[in-house]
């Protein structure tokens, strides 16, 4: 099973708020859409998530509210703040900034 | 940005912490949400409801786990496990409430005993007057007259305007009626403008109010004297109030907690310094040479001012430089003849400094820094014994706790975490001490103060359990924490857990160093109390000594009251009529019931009153010779007297008659009596009487000797002293005293004089009304202050020392009672076991007394200055107090030696 966290420290945080984003959705919901969106290539473990999740929670970018979900269950619908959104926005950047970066590097053209 | 992010996350923070039980529940809930979804998701795909559910736990990979690494996201972590150790502290401690009390107690009077001492020397010693940045302020190192003040004004270019003041005794009257004489300071006008102190109610002196000498009676009181005496009166302004005879108007009153420019001395009267030829007790030859204001050598003005910004100390002297100079020249000019040469010597060299005035000026200060700084070093001594008490309670406790460490330590728990666990308890005990200590404080400090104000002058301090306070106590609490509790702590957790967890093994490799340690201990508590209790006894002795001093004179009912009539500033004026209400007034006291004699003189023993002095003696003439005592270096001092002077203070007549009335006029004989150490310096062994004394100006005939008699203090040596009768000389406003003898108690006789002085001058003020025994013990209120504080501080060490020998020899029975029941198994008897026990007792009091004595020799040098009649290292106290320790000791000891030889061997070795 790849850790996306082993890959780059914080990708997995901006992972999640992109997704979160989007829609709010239960933490079982951010791995399924997260795999689906990246076209089985990434994979969030839940012993990555959960801890990932409550990270976020208590740094006040995501919030977290309790809604009635299918079977008579409650399911904890996790959804992005202002303050998260702004976070998001300086991650993306962040990324963006470092990816070409790398991709340049990797493509340079051996002598 | 930061606080934004602080908005939002606190609240969470607060929410992890206090409402963890639905954190909990909710944590638990999401991911058994998880793993139900995966389940539901796994049978969909084929997998039996047992597979599926395998396969999302195993995905999982624990929920435990995941469940602690969210827990550790909540940054709350430390917080949490600190809540919990308290909680679990307090279970622990209140589980054995008897070593908390002792250890709670203890610590309680030591840190109460220095949070006391810091209060204290912060008042004295630290803290910034109550004014207007008072960092900025400074004053002059000598004092000025008011012509040399003007001359520093003229020049003065680095402050924003020099301010003078001098403290004076006011006798006051109100509507026709004395009152008790208040302490009053003549200031300059700007004196307020330049503290920055603003009025509660009417104006404060200004600069108008400071121009022409005796052109301005108004004055401004103090707030705690308009409460006090006028009930906060507001129609008090503008009302007329009668200062030494003056009548004055009240124009303002002072802020609450204002105390003028001294530390430790309230004045309730300020008034200009233009009033001083009325307020002023001229005495002495200055009074002779013309207005007050006007001398050069009336320095009695004590100068300061603000430094205009960017001044330094530095600059301000050297910008004073030239009116200093120009000043020490005229007094050099002004005393060129003066009969003593050294006098003009000594002013062309003084020189000029400047120093900070933030905290004002303080006699309190100098009488009682050092006191102050001896006994801060004491208290801490006494904490430290404290400390090393607790700790070997621990230690002690630790001991009983090493089953339930090791089983700790078995079941995963970190020794850091432990020890958390032990400093926290160990914390939560200092607290509580802490908080036990600021009551004792506050009730150490009002008896140290009342101890403090014995003294002639009354002390009035601003002490109050400030942030100051309060800092200086937390900060030691959590100190005597760290100091008694991390060697335990970290003894107590290594352990060695395979015999710790097996019942009855006693590890021996930890339990002999953990002895070792306590030992240390107590040698040093032993060693610390020897020298507290050696100071203790050296001060006892010279309390001792100083008590039974000869003074020549019986203060023993004698009542001394000091009294003012109106005019006494200038006795050549009014000598008659002084003269007059004088001889009245002895008359008709000597005439009361339950009187035996009355009299008056100046000075008064001990009553702090100036003689006049002949600085000279060489200068006196013996039979219109020079005399043959050439000692300059003791002046000759010059007293005057009424009759029975001699009779009512007890002073031996040796030779010779005593002064009759007749003797008390200007136009009588003159005469004089001399003491007996004057008559051997001036006639040797010759006999005196009838020989002449003379001053090149007046001849005298010496008509008797007196027995030698201290006037100021125990400890010096006697004075020679020359006494006239009563108006031949000098006196100024006020310096008289009236002493009485009575028969019996003399404090119902005060309201009868009182009485009587305002039925012959209905102006005249009466001071200092006490019994002439009270001016002795006020001089040695400093070494009555340090013996009753070293001797309560000595034995509270010396008690904690025992308790933590006895502590520690009574776990080392217990420990040993295997080893015990052994030996008496072979043979030991009862005896050979109390000697084993108090032998291994006496060898480490025997180390304590041995360090704790050479300590104490080299250290008790620094309380030489008070020492009387011994040297600090005077080998009978040291050995009485070596002997006291040891006897304490050796009871503390024979305790669990006794408790040892009753040890049944049978019992001990089945117990194994």
């Amino acid at each position: 099973m790849s850790k996306p966290t082993d890959l780059v420290q914080g990708a997995l945080d901006l992972l999640i708020m992109k997704i979160l984003a989007l829609e709010p959705l239960p933490g079982w919901a951010i791995g399924r859409r997260l795999k689906q969106v990246s076209g089985d290539v990434l994979q969030v473990s839940a012993g990555s998530l959960y801890p990932d999740l409550h990270k976020l929670q208590q740094e006040g970018w995501i919030t977290a509210e309790w809604k009635p979900s299918e079977n008579n269950r409650r399911a904890k619908l996790c959804s992005l703040t202002r303050l998260g959104g702004k976070e998001l926005e300086k991650e993306a950047a962040n990324w963006n900034r470092l990816s070409a970066a790398i991709s340049r590097v990797v493509k340079l053209k051996e002598a | 940005m930061r606080l934004r992010h602080w908005f939002y996350t606190v609240p969470l923070r607060l929410r992890s912490l206090f409402r963890r039980n639905q954190v909990e529940q909710e944590l638990d809930e999401e991911l058994r949400y998880h793993i139900e979804r995966q389940i539901e998701e796994h049978i969909a795909k084929g997998m039996t409801p047992e597979e599926a559910r395998y396969a999302a736990l195993r995905a999982m990979g624990g929920v435990e786990q995941r469940k602690e690494e969210c827990r550790d996201m909540r940054r709350v972590r430390l917080i949490e496990e600190l809540m919990q150790d308290v909680r679990y502290g307090l279970r622990t401690l209140r589980r054995s409430p008897g070593f908390t009390a002792v250890a709670a107690l203890t610590l309680a009077l030591g840190i109460g005993a220095n949070t006391t001492m810091f209060s204290l020397i912060d008042a004295v010693l630290l803290k910034s007057l109550p004014v207007r940045r008072p960092e900025e302020l400074v004053s002059l190192s000598r004092r000025f007259s008011y012509p040399g003040l003007k001359i520093l004004r003229e020049y003065d270019q680095v402050t924003t305007g020099l301010v003078a003041f001098t403290p004076v005794r006011l006798g006051v009257s109100i509507a026709g009626q004395a009152e008790p004489a208040v302490l009053g300071h003549l200031v300059s006008g700007a004196y307020f403008s330049v503290l920055g102190v603003h009025p509660i109610l009417g104006r404060l002196l200004g600069d108008g109010d400071d121009q022409t000498p005796g052109a301005h009676p108004v004055a401004v009181i103090s707030h705690g004297y308009w409460r006090r005496r006028f009930g906060s009166d507001p129609a008090i302004i503008g009302k007329t109030i009668s200062l030494a005879g003056t009548p004055f108007t009240v124009i303002g009153v002072t802020p609450p907690g204002f105390f003028g420019a001294e530390v430790g001395s309230s004045p309730d009267i300020f008034a200009p310094v233009m009033m001083s030829p009325q307020l002023m007790p001229a005495g002495g030859p200055v009074a002779e040479e013309g207005p007050l204001l006007e001398h050069i050598g009336y320095e009695i003005f004590q100068v300061f001012g603000r430094l205009k910004p960017g001044i330094t100390e530095a600059q301000a002297v050297a910008g004073l430089e030239a009116p200093f100079r120009q000043i020490r020249d005229a007094l050099v000019k002004r005393y060129a003849h003066h009969f003593d040469a050294r006098v003009p010597q000594r002013y062309s060299q003084e020189k000029l400094a400047v120093n900070s005035f933030s905290s004002g000026l303080s006699q309190v200060r100098r009488q009682f820094s050092r006191p102050l700084q001896i006994l801060m070093t004491v208290v801490a001594l006494v904490l430290l014994i404290a400390c090393a008490n607790i700790a070997n309670l621990l230690l002690a406790r630790a001991s009983g706790r090493r089953k339930e460490i090791a089983l700790r330590l078995c079941l995963g728990a970190g020794r850091a975490r432990l020890i958390r666990q032990l400093l926290t308890e160990s914390l939560l005990l200092a607290i509580m001490g802490g908080i036990l200590g600021l009551l004792f404080a506050s009730w150490g400090r009002h008896l140290l103060l009342a101890i403090m104000s014995t003294g002639l002058a009354p002390i009035s301090l601003e002490v109050r359990t400030d942030y100051r306070v309060l800092g200086f106590t937390g900060s030691v609490s959590i100190l005597t924490a760290i100091l008694f509790g991390l060697a335990p702590a970290f003894r107590a957790t290594r352990v060695d857990l395979i015999p710790a967890l097996k019942d009855n093994a006693r590890g021996f490799g930890g339990s002999v160093f953990r002895m070792r340690l306590g030992k240390v201990l107590v040698i040093s508590q032993v060693a610390l109390s020897l020298i507290l209790i050696a100071g203790a006894g050296l001060f006892i002795r010279t309390l001792y000594n100083l008590s039974h001093q000869r003074t020549g004179f019986t203060p023993e009912n004698v009542l001394a009251v000091r009294v003012e009539p109106k005019g006494s500033n200038d006795l050549h004026k009014n000598v008659a009529k002084l003269s007059q209400i004088y001889q009245t007034l002895i008359e008709r006291v000597s005439a009361m019931p339950g009187v035996k004699s009355a009299t008056m003189s100046n000075p008064s023993p001990f009553s702090s009153g100036r003689f006049n002095a002949i600085s000279f003696p060489s200068k006196l003439l013996v039979d219109g010779q020079p005399s043959a005592d050439k000692n300059d270096q003791n002046p000759a001092l010059l007293a005057q007297v009424y009759p029975k002077y001699f009779a009512t203070l007890g002073i031996s007549l040796l030779a010779g008659r005593d002064i009759q009335m007749t003797d008390c006029s200007r136009d009588a004989p003159m005469v004089v009596v001399i003491s007996k150490t004057m008559a051997r310096r001036l006639f040797q062994n010759a006999n005196p009487i009838g020989r002449r004394l003379g001053d090149g100006r007046r001849d005298y005939e010496v008509i008797s000797v007196v027995e030698d008699v201290r006037y100021d203090s125990l400890k010096e040596e006697t004075a020679s002293v020359i006494y006239f009768p009563f108006p031949n000389g000098q006196t100024g406003r006020g310096q008289m005293t009236l002493q009485v003898r009575t028969t019996g108690e003399s404090s119902a006789l005060v309201s009868a004089i009182r009485a009587e002085a305002q039925r012959i001058d209905d102006t005249m003020a009466m001071n200092d009304v006490r019994p002439l025994s009270a001016f002795i013990e006020a001089s040695i209120v400093q070494e009555r202050l340090m013996t009753a504080l070293m001797s309560f501080f000595g034995l509270l060490a010396m008690l904690l020392a025992a308790i933590g020998l006895y502590g520690v020899m009574a776990n080392s029975v217990s420990q040993r009672t295997h080893e015990i029941g052994i030996r008496m198994a072979l043979g030991a008897q009862r005896t050979d076991v109390i000697g084993l026990v108090l032998r291994e007792t006496m060898l480490m009091v025997g180390a304590g007394l041995i360090i704790g004595l050479s300590a104490a020799l080299a250290s008790t040098r620094l309380i030489a200055s008070w020492l009387y009649g011994l040297t600090p290292n005077d080998p009978l106290t040291m050995a009485l107090a070596g002997l006291l320790l040891l006897t304490v000791a050796a009871l503390a000891g024979y305790l669990p030696a006794r408790r040892a030889s009753r040890v049944d061997p049978m019992e001990a070795l089945r117990h194994e």
